[in-house]
């Protein structure tokens, strides 16, 4: 077990590098090392300035979503393994090294109205949705957008799965009252009818049956 | 390279007491920055179980009774108007969350009523609410979702670096942004402190967010605000220690012992019994003794056994409640799949979880210095020595709510000119790039970190606490000759920079304070001065900065009462 493994790490920073360049790094084989775990000795010990961003180390806060092997993975969940190749999400334009751009989104959140109306009746019974409750499973980690086979960031004309996910939990919100299926057509959701389903979630949801196909109607 | 800004209230934070305050202040009226470290949202509130304290769901349940649980619990070093605010107040917590977008658990008619009230460690009654299968993560998605909808203005990923001040009043404060590496001058009305806690000191024995540094604390304490209680840190008994990465993470109380759980040693022995029925101030007090006395594993814990609870209905019962609220996730993980069916023990050390201590406040949350409000875990007196279950959510609706409308009415009017001392601060941030010294900001943190840990962690000793302030001043002079990135964009390491700051700071108010604490109570367990000692030590220690040195309100004098 003792032996080191090694892992490349795409780093790149926009400002100055004209290209993302994979560097390879030592980290020892300890027995279920995670993928964060090596990125986080690799900044103690060996080369402070890569850039990620992490939280809560398991708990699915969301934060240290990055490409494992070409597939989204949580880092902290993801057991690191020799010949690794770390990116940073697909689809997303880059800040620094595994960080990428999550400004706008709010400004999304905001044009679209992706949230509760304010006052909506809490206090009468409320019952929630099988479906709904599935959706909650959303950890706001972005790996989404990178499987998305339309997405292109800064395409105002379609907002991709991670949006389409949040709408359709307030679609299953008891208090809700808006017309989401409007506002997901209005984000260009009428896209997803002819692409190859390939959005994926690293929580499991089932993002084009569960949230999708629901904003869409039953004209599937 | 700076930008400024100006706004009738500034809070500072990104979880639920910061957002709240924001949303609140905008509701009256005000201009409103609120300014995160992480993403909104991504604070601790997210990570949490997602269970708020709403008392008062059952008839033999009152507001009294909530709050004589919590002075109870806070050995009485609460401050006893706050804590009434927190109980009388307890019903915005549902409120406030739930009209962000969170819903907390129904019964079956699809009610908040007696059926879904648990019982949540160290209250008398049940009167917890619980927000499966999201937890904490629906509580953080709302919050997102009400930052958006108040129309405030967010910054994310912009760290505190200072305080501004005019005369005696706070009225901004200099921020790094960390996305582009520049400076961020916020001039305001009125500043609220919504940062969280310190458990980050603990690393990795934290299971708190990477980005709870205590920023809160140290900002006030420069400011030169007075807080209190800063000795309490809350240890939680049952967390994973290895591997490595997930080291820290929490996974019970003592409660989730279950009736027939014990702890044994690393040959196996058992060295205590009835653990569900002990506070986790006396678990991990008795386990960091076993710990200090050589009884743990090679992975630095102790055996908790709850084999024994399997042979029962209602010990079975109790694995598939918890396990439904994916309590035991995290030992699947790192243990796998016996541990997780409590076959197999499970390597066990206690955990930093939450600090008690804070920002001194008055019952509308204005702290001793003009312009600034505090609300959340960077609030001190509300919890004393020690804290419910549940009730850190409910405190950080309730303040925040407060916070915010107290901090809009101080700023009418109030919004200052640019501040003159802010272009030394933002000057000292821009500096942060590309330095060629000797250590790495991230080496030093882990060296202060390690320090914390062993030297004022659970069991603390005068001597020990000692050899930890002159660590402290070694890193502190270590901290002068650092080496940064080049890169303006999301440079970790300037982060680092600035987080060692407040940690550095924190870390001296934390053991000062516990050294004056010449006796146990709380989460203060002083091993040298076993004893409780109500004669001299049944009120509060505070600290504030004056003349550039830490004042303490009780001289760190007077004799053991062991």
């Amino acid at each position: 077990m003792a032996e080191n493994i090694h892992v490349e790490i795409m780093r790149f920073d926009p400002k100055t590098d004209p290209e993302p360049v994979r560097r390879v790094y030592s980290v020892r084989n300890e027995k279920k090392n995670t993928v964060l775990g090596a990125l986080l000795t690799i900044r103690e010990h060996e080369d402070s300035t890569l850039a990620f961003r992490y939280g809560c180390r398991c708990k699915h806060c969301g934060l240290c979503a990055v490409r494992v092997d070409g597939l989204p993975k949580m880092a902290c969940r993801t057991y690191v393994r020799n010949g690794m190749l770390i990116e940073p999400l697909g689809k997303l334009p880059v800040l620094r090294d595994l960080v990428t751009e999550r400004e706008g989104l709010l400004t999304i959140y905001k044009k679209h109205g992706v949230f509760l109306e304010e006052g909506a009746d809490s206090d009468v019974p409320l019952r929630e949705d099988g479906m709904g409750t599935s959706l909650k499973r959303c950890l706001d980690c972005l790996a989404c957008f990178s499987t998305c086979c339309n997405y292109e960031h800064g395409n105002a004309g379609f907002m991709g799965p991670y949006f389409f996910v949040k709408t359709a939990q307030l679609l299953f919100d008891p208090r809700d009252r808006q017309d989401r299926r409007a506002q997901a057509k209005a984000m260009g959701i009428e896209k997803c009818r002819t692409c190859s389903h390939n959005c994926y979630c690293i929580n499991g949801i089932d993002i084009y049956r569960h949230a999708i196909m629901k904003l869409l109607g039953n004209d599937v | 390279m700076e930008n400024t800004i100006s706004t009738d209230v500034l809070v500072i934070g990104g979880g639920g007491a910061a957002v709240t305050a924001a949303v609140s202040a905008a509701a009256l009226g005000a201009d409103v920055i609120l300014a995160s470290k992480e993403p909104i949202g991504y604070g601790d509130t997210r990570i949490s179980m997602g269970m708020i304290a709403n008392p008062c769901m059952k008839e033999d349940d009152s507001e009294k009774e909530f709050c004589n649980d919590l002075l109870e619990c806070g050995e009485h070093l609460n401050n006893p108007e706050i804590a009434w605010i927190l109980a009388k107040k307890a019903h915005r917590a549902r409120e406030i969350s739930e009209g962000f977008g969170h819903l907390f658990q129904r019964d079956k008619d699809g009610l908040i009523g007696p059926g879904v009230a648990f019982f949540s460690g160290g209250h008398s009654k049940a009167r917890t609410l619980r927000s499966p299968p999201s937890n904490g993560i629906g509580i953080g998605n709302a919050l997102r979702a009400a930052a958006v909808r108040s129309g405030v203005r967010v910054l994310e990923e912009t760290a505190a670096h200072k305080l501004l001040k005019d005369g005696d009043r706070v009225n901004g404060a200099v921020c790094y942004d960390l996305a582009r590496g520049g400076a961020i001058i916020i001039s305001a009305g009125a500043v609220i402190l919504a940062t969280g806690g310190a458990g980050w000191l603990y690393y990795p024995h934290t299971d708190c967010m990477s980005g709870a540094c205590g920023d809160g604390y140290s900002l006030a304490y420069e400011a030169g605000a007075e807080l209190t209680d800063m000795e309490q840190v809350q240890f939680v008994p049952f967390a994973l220690t290895h591997p490595a990465p997930l080291c820290g993470i929490f996974f019970g109380d003592p409660a989730s012992a279950g009736p027939a759980g014990v702890i044994r040693n690393a040959h196996g022995e058992a060295v205590l019994h009835n653990v569900h029925n002990r506070t986790r101030a006396q678990v991990t007090g008795l386990m960091s003794e076993l710990l200090s006395r050589g009884e743990g594993t090679e992975h630095g814990g102790l055996l908790l056994d709850l084999s024994a609870n399997l042979l029962t209905e209602d010990g079975r019962r109790m694995w598939e409640t918890r396990n439904r609220l994916g309590q035991f996730d995290a030992v699947r993980a790192a243990y796998g799949e016996k541990a997780y069916r409590w076959e197999e023990s499970l390597d066990v050390a206690p955990t930093a979880h939450y600090n008690m201590g804070g920002v001194k406040v008055d019952t509308e949350t204005q702290s001793s210095v003009k312009g600034l409000f505090a609300a959340g875990q960077v609030m001190g007196g509300v919890f004393g020595g020690d804290r419910l279950g549940s009730a850190s959510l409910t405190e950080v609706f309730v303040f925040g709510e407060i916070a915010g409308q107290e901090a809009a009415r101080a700023a009418k009017g109030a919004r200052p000119a640019r501040p003159a001392d802010a272009k030394r601060a933002a000057g000292e941030l821009t500096g942060l790039i590309g330095r060629c010294g000797k250590y790495t900001p991230i080496q030093l943190k882990r060296r202060l970190q390690d320090v914390m840990w062993n030297k004022v962690g659970i069991l603390r000793y005068e001597t020990g606490m000692k050899e930890a302030l002159a660590e402290f001043a070694l890193i502190e002079a270590q901290a002068r000759d650092i080496r940064t990135c080049a890169s303006r964009t999301f440079n970790r390491d300037a982060l680092d920079v600035i987080e060692l700051r407040h940690m550095l700071r924190c870390a001296l108010m934390i053991t000062r304070s516990a050294l004056t604490r010449r006796e146990t109570r709380g989460a203060h367990l002083r091993p040298d001065c076993p004893n409780r000692d109500d004669e001299n030590f049944a009120r509060n220690i505070t600290v504030r900065e004056s003349d550039g040195e830490m004042k303490i309100s009780k001289p760190e004098t007077g004799k053991c009462h062991g």
